[in-house]
């Protein structure tokens, strides 16, 4: 039926099914592209446009609703190629870091200020809750509303040239030069990628934790309309499943094989005769178009015999667990050593106080609003495959999918990453679809996309976190820990991804010590696979599980003795003369004064006079609790030589290419890939301070192999400023040198007399008449008329860098929660947090990001959950059932940040983009812990949902006070994990020995009996 | 995710929106589409023909009435919120608009829509039934007026399949009246993990006259709980009374749901903690009123 609508002014036809949404007529029929698709169920307002000026989420209304009305999108705010007062508050206020969800915020909050010039944090705070935010943490975004509605009441006078930086660019809050085209709607994302002839795949994930096939009808499904064809692991032939390149080498190891022979196997990207975790991939179906694939993907029969499943790691080391790789038995990958046992043992049986408990942290995902998606293209004529999917390591997989899975020239594929809608890590992995599209590119002789949908993210989207650690801290009366042992369990999933089995040995484990010198540390690594989706790392991976851990043992190692946690810490702080500092587990620690930003952070939130607080909360019926997070953590991936002795099979270093162009401009390919961290940014700004032009000169680019880099080891783990940034400082230093060459021979000087200055060279003796700029060097250079013997033509330089060393950020997060007594909810009323990241080029890129870790760990702490069934089915596939924390649940945060320079790089810059997330849940936990501490509750398992504190609090006012040893159980609404140990042991008052707390850790010792682990 | 398919109609009456809803196989009302679009797009809803309301006349409308005012169906949320004939004074009403859902959702959800809404979160007729509301609706022979507590008592809404939500009126508040709707939404829905509304109405010497004490999420959509009504009928309005009535609660042996944003047993003791509240600030209310 014929319909029409205005949308951003002009009158649009339309005439599509009566199903169609609201938000796919304005991107797929009027390519209007700006409007982003996060959820598709009215969860994330990444889609909201104005509908009759009002802002509605356009997955919310059908297509044919909206007939004779108005729609503004993203594209019809303002003049073309300007912002409006809101956008260009956004980008003042650094509220952009990735850009996905920008497009609804902004939509969303040109409503709010239409209707209310003069909000209130609150109602501002209020007004968000209708956009879910993964990384900005929403405090620049509520400072950008706060400075927007300011803007408004000056009428034009706001429309100014933003400043231009005078004096150094590295330390300049410069504006993200990314943001603009972001908050116009105007950056493609995977979903915004088209391709001619590009039809479209779905693909049939197991329903069923574990189950043989038996059998695959895909007859009906291959007959519908538009169906192109319909392909199980019949049709593959020789494709074989993903590698795994991270396996240290000196511990026995077990893994699912891979026909290479070369590395272990993973995932195959179709299952045979057997699916292990719900989502493990089945069929898949190629049709003209994304309805048709998903209306013939429910015709598709599958003969499943399910199988019993197992979905927690410690039960899957049982004997009677079910067995999931006939070459993995009990189901262990690898149980994997770290320090001197026999120390830590030692210490333990001579300390006057020891500790034990059982730390879980939790399965999450990253759940980024952005879903995944892939393209694969083949072309029949010259057998070039190409790969477009929003992943972080372009090269990596690159090699991977050539070497490993397809078997094809590695110089006949090129992986693209479009813009990317944040990864917290997720998007870091090689995903099955990605070859899939690629094979199946070839079969069906068209580009080929997928793109994932929210409900299908946690089947098709590695998990993290999933870690329990039964922990023994052993110290003295006044306060001096002696040792530290711990036999941690990581939950792998039912597949091991590509690097993840790398990581628990080396990320969490040798960071368990957090900021303390422990003498007698130990750590054992338990690798062990489950009917559940795969694992690895979530942002802060491996040092949040750390931190969370030690510091959780502090704080309950503080409560035995009676001693104030703070000091506890202050104690047993590496001191800043201690540099360079050996942890016993392989860190070397490189500079800071850990109990300097300690005391910081508490001089910020005034500990030493909570009382008057905490009397005033419980004049509300609120308990006031205070928590500390301090940590270190190691950044900047790294050291090839010593990955390399860690098992991982990949050169870690940085690369850039710098060319200066015979017209002066200079061009800048960087092996970092930008996922929301502003590297376009704040790598120009190093390049503009090295080498004196300005930002507009520069331009940078990334995430295409087919670039002007040999390879590219892209972001993660906060690598990207202090491994691929000073790649760039270190090619800026070649120009330099090249230029100064080129200009001692155009001189007739020697080299030492010439001298770099902002954009050109100059003769020392006579600075004013032997002096060219840069321009004019590189021009020269492109001629080639006259170069000094040996000089190559052109001015380009590659720079690389290998670190010698990790770097080490650390700092004191405090937490301030207010527990209400009778509800068990949580309110997070203060949070301050002091860090160090050595020298930083942006400051308020950083803070940003700190924003988002602070956010995410918060959620951590009291929402999120990944839930499985005993049967394996997964009960949290969506943000109603997964919640992510919303702005009216968060207070502006309140950040401090020193600068102690790494010694182990040339700019003094240590990791900044995940590195504040590990101590956030520690600080929130811990605060409320301490809220509840005269109840004698002393632990308590994340998520503090408020029926679990609740029943501890329940269970600890029946059982009376301190010494009871009653623990209460986080029941966690049926699921299996209720009941199996950990939780809220009541403080034993002063143990001193093992198991006097009567509490999680003897049970779930017990319940653990690891057939065939090492002990 | 795509919904399944299914026919669309806009018709512009009430008589031929009832025809096409008792005639089409699977006929369901569209108001605002905030709760059934997203339940058709993950297809745990299915439709053989929506019949949207759009076209309607006369049902977007808020008409002050002798004894109150009048709300059209197809007035939205946001609408409702921002009638001056609804927000003078704090009520259960604006308690429950202020909390419900997000801006956008209320942009877009209709009054109507969230009070014919079957999720055990959608408070709206648990404030419905405490402020004693009345319901117009149009079915096949024409249209009744039913009282919201006849209309949302059961385990499903009263509401024929070939019935259509056309208004709601809302009572003006008796001298010495207060009410109040206390809510913990569920983190990830948004929905209320439980909510009691209560309206309470105080004597000019300030015992309690009457109250209504109307809980959200427990099975039925809005469940009224007699027994702790009665408990505090001619009782000082105090924080003792309120708490020794709300005591009262399991007396009734209300059933609530378990799901994984809280458990059963939670549910229970929420439910009495937010009667208390909800009391205690309908009680101020009131006191406010007759001051």
């Amino acid at each position: 039926m014929d319909r029409a609508l205005t949308l951003n002014g002009v009158e649009v036809r339309f005439d599509v099914e009566p199903r169609t949404l609201l938000v796919d007529l304005i991107r797929e029929e009027f390519g209007r592209t700006g409007t982003k698709v996060g959820c598709e169920t009215g969860e994330c307002g990444a889609c909201t446009v104005l509908l009759g000026g009002k802002a509605v989420k356009s997955c919310m209304v059908l297509a044919a609703q909206a007939d004779g009305a108005s729609v503004t999108t993203i594209e019809g705010l303002g003049e073309p190629g300007e912002l409006t007062a809101v956008q260009d508050a956004f980008w003042e206020e650094h509220a952009v870091q990735d850009g996905f969800t920008t497009p609804g915020l902004v939509m969303s909050v040109t409503d709010l200020l239409s209707r209310n010039p003069d909000p209130t944090e609150a109602e501002i705070r209020s007004w968000l809750d209708g956009n879910l935010e993964r990384v900005t943490g929403y405090h620049n975004v509520v400072a950008a509303v706060e400075s927007a509605a300011r803007k408004l009441k000056q009428g034009d006078s706001w429309k100014i040239e933003p400043e231009v930086v005078a004096g150094d660019m590295v330390g300049a809050s410069v504006r993200p030069r990314e943001a603009p085209e972001m908050l116009r709607g105007e950056t493609d994302y995977i979903a915004d990628v088209t391709l001619p002839g590009m039809v479209h795949a779905a693909i049939l994930r197991s329903p069923h934790g574990h189950a043989t096939i038996n059998g695959i009808d895909t007859s009906a499904a291959a007959a519908m309309p538009g169906v192109i064809g319909v392909f199980t692991a019949a049709d593959l032939g020789f494709v074989m499943p993903l590698p795994v390149i991270w396996v240290p080498t000196d511990v026995e190891s077990h893994w699912p094989p891979h026909p290479s022979g070369m590395v272990p196997g993973g995932q195959s990207l179709l299952a045979t005769d057997r699916v292990r975790f719900v989502g493990d991939q089945v069929a898949v179906v190629v049709a003209e178009t994304v309805q048709q694939a998903n209306d013939a993907l429910q015709a598709i029969r599958v003969d499943y015999e399910v199988l019993p499943a197992v979905v927690d790691a410690e039960e899957a080391l049982k004997r009677s667990a079910p067995q999931l790789h006939e070459t993995v038995p009990n189901n262990l990958c690898m149980s994997a050593p770290l320090g001197d046992k026999a120390a830590a043992d030692a210490a333990i049986a001579a300390a006057e106080v020891v500790v034990e408990e059982t730390i879980r942290n939790q399965r999450i995902m990253a759940n980024t609003v952005e879903a995944r998606g892939a393209i694969g293209s083949y072309d029949a004529t010259t057998g070039d495959y190409t790969l477009w999917t929003n992943v972080q390591p372009v090269n990596p997989i690159r090699l991977l999918i050539a070497l490993y899975v397809l078997g094809v020239p590695y110089n006949k594929l090129r992986v693209i990453a479009p813009a990317i809608g944040s990864s917290l890590g997720a998007k870091g992995y090689l995903f099955a679809d990605g070859p899939l599209m690629l094979w199946l590119a070839k079969a069906v002789g068209r580009p080929v996309k997928w793109l994932d949908t929210r409900s299908s993210y946690p089947r098709s989207t590695p998990h993290g976190r999933d870690h329990v650690a039964h922990a023994t801290l052993a110290g003295s009366r006044d306060g001096k820990i002696s040792a530290l042992s711990v036999r941690g369990f990581n939950n792998l999933g039912a597949y091991p991804v590509i690097n993840a089995p790398g990581s628990p040995r080396t990320l969490i484990g040798q960071s368990v010590t957090g900021a303390y010198d422990i003498a007698n540390p130990y750590y054992e690594a338990n690798l062990v696979f489950t009917n559940t989706s795969p694992t690895g790392p979530v942002r802060g991976s491996g040092r949040a599980e750390a931190i969370y851990l030690i510091e959780r043992m502090i704080d309950r190692y503080a409560g035995e003795i009676g001693m104030d946690p703070a000091e506890v810490r202050r104690i047993n702080m590496v001191k800043p003369d201690q540099f360079p500092y050996d942890n016993h587990l392989g860190w070397m620690y490189d500079s800071g004064d850990y109990p300097g930003a300690l005391d910081k952070a508490l001089e910020m939130v005034g500990y030493d006079d909570l009382d008057a607080r905490r009397a005033d909360s419980r004049a509300r019926g609120k308990r006031l609790g205070v928590g500390i997070g301090s940590y270190v953590a190691a950044a900047g991936v790294g050291p090839s030589a010593i990955m390399g002795s860690k098992g991982l099979v990949s050169g870690t270093w940085g690369s850039a290419y710098i060319g200066i162009e015979p017209s002066g401009e200079v061009s800048v390919t960087t092996g970092a890939q930008p996922h929301g961290q502003s590297q376009v940014t704040t790598f120009s700004q190093i390049v503009a301070q090295e080498l004196g032009v300005p930002l507009e000169a520069i331009t940078i680019k990334h995430s295409d192999t087919n670039g002007a880099l040999y390879y590219s080891q892209a972001s993660y783990g906060s690598r990207s400023l202090s491994v691929e940034g000073v790649a760039v400082y270190n090619a800026c230093q070649l120009i330099k040198e090249k230029a100064r060459q080129h200009a001692a021979h155009l001189f007739h000087c020697p080299v030492d007399a010439v001298e770099y200055g902002p954009a050109k060279v100059f003769a020392r003796f006579a600075p004013d008449q032997a002096v060219m700029t840069l321009q004019q060097i590189a021009f020269t250079l492109w001629l080639g008329w006259d170069l000094a013997e040996g000089m190559t033509p052109g001015l380009e330089a590659k720079g690389f860098f290998d670190p010698p060393e990790f770097n080490y950020p650390y700092g004191t997060h405090v937490a301030i929660v207010e527990v209400d007594e009778q509800t068990g909810h949580v309110e997070l009323v203060r949070y301050v947090a002091v860090n160090d990241f050595g020298t930083v080029v942006n400051p308020k890129v950083v803070d940003a990001q700190s924003h988002g870790n602070i956010a995410l760990g918060v959620g951590q702490a009291l929402y999120e959950a990944v839930r499985y069934d005993e049967t394996g089915a997964l009960l949290t596939d969506s943000y109603s059932t997964y919640p992510i924390v919303r702005a009216s649940e968060l207070p502006s945060f309140e950040l401090l940040r020193t600068v102690t320079p790494t010694p182990n790089n040339p700019l003094g810059a240590k990791g900044a983009g995940d590195v504040s997330n590990p101590p956030v849940a520690p600080a929130v936990v811990n605060a409320v812990c301490d809220a509840l501490s005269d109840l004698g509750i002393t632990s308590l398992d994340m998520p503090l949902q408020p029926h679990t504190i609740w029943r501890a609090m329940s269970s600890a006012s029946a059982g009376g006070a301190a010494g009871s040893g009653g623990s209460a159980s986080a029941g966690s609404g049926g699921s299996a994990s209720a009941g199996s140990g950990g939780s809220a042991s009541a403080g034993s008052g002063g143990s001193t020995s093992a198991g006097s707390g009567g509490s999680a850790s003897a049970g779930a010792a017990a319940a653990a009996e690891p057939a065939g682990a090492a002990s | 995710m795509i919904p399944a398919k299914f026919d669309y109609a806009a018709p512009a009456s009430l008589a031929e929106t009832v025809s096409q809803l008792a005639n089409g196989a699977d006929a369901h009302v569209l108001a605002g589409g905030q709760g059934l679009v997203p339940a058709l797009t993950t297809r745990e809803a299915t439709a053989g023909l929506l019949v949207d309301l759009r076209n309607v006349p006369d049902l977007a409308d808020i008409l002050p009435q002798d004894s109150g005012v009048r709300i059209g169906a197809m007035v939205t949320l946001d609408e409702v919120a921002a009638s001056t004939q609804i927000n003078g004074s704090e009520t259960a009403l604006t308690d429950c608009l202020a909390a419900f859902g997000d801006p956008q959702v209320r942009n877009r959800a209709t009054i109507g829509g969230a009070l014919a809404h079957t999720h055990h979160g959608v408070d709206l007729p648990a404030v419905a039934v405490a402020l004693d509301a009345s319901i117009s609706v149009f079915g096949a022979d024409a249209g009744r007026t039913v009282a919201a507590s006849e209309l949302f008592g059961g385990l499903v809404t009263a509401l024929g399949p070939a019935e259509v939500i056309t208004s709601v009126s809302v009572p003006v508040p008796a001298s010495g009246a207060g009410s109040a709707y206390e809510k913990v939404r569920n983190p990830g829905s948004s929905y209320a993990i439980c909510g009691v509304a209560a309206s309470i109405v105080l004597t000019p010497e300030g015992t309690i006259d009457s109250a209504r004490v109307v809980v959200a999420g427990a099975t039925a959509a809005a469940v009224r709980i007699p027994k702790v009504e009665a408990a505090l009928a001619g009782q000082p309005a105090t924080q003792e009374t309120l708490a020794a009535a709300a005591g009262h609660l399991p007396d009734e042996g209300l059933t609530f749901p378990s799901d994984l944003a809280a458990p059963a047993d939670y549910r229970a003791h929420l439910a009495e903690v937010l009667i208390i509240r909800a009391l205690a600030r309908a009680t101020d209310r009131a006191r406010k009123v007759s001051s």
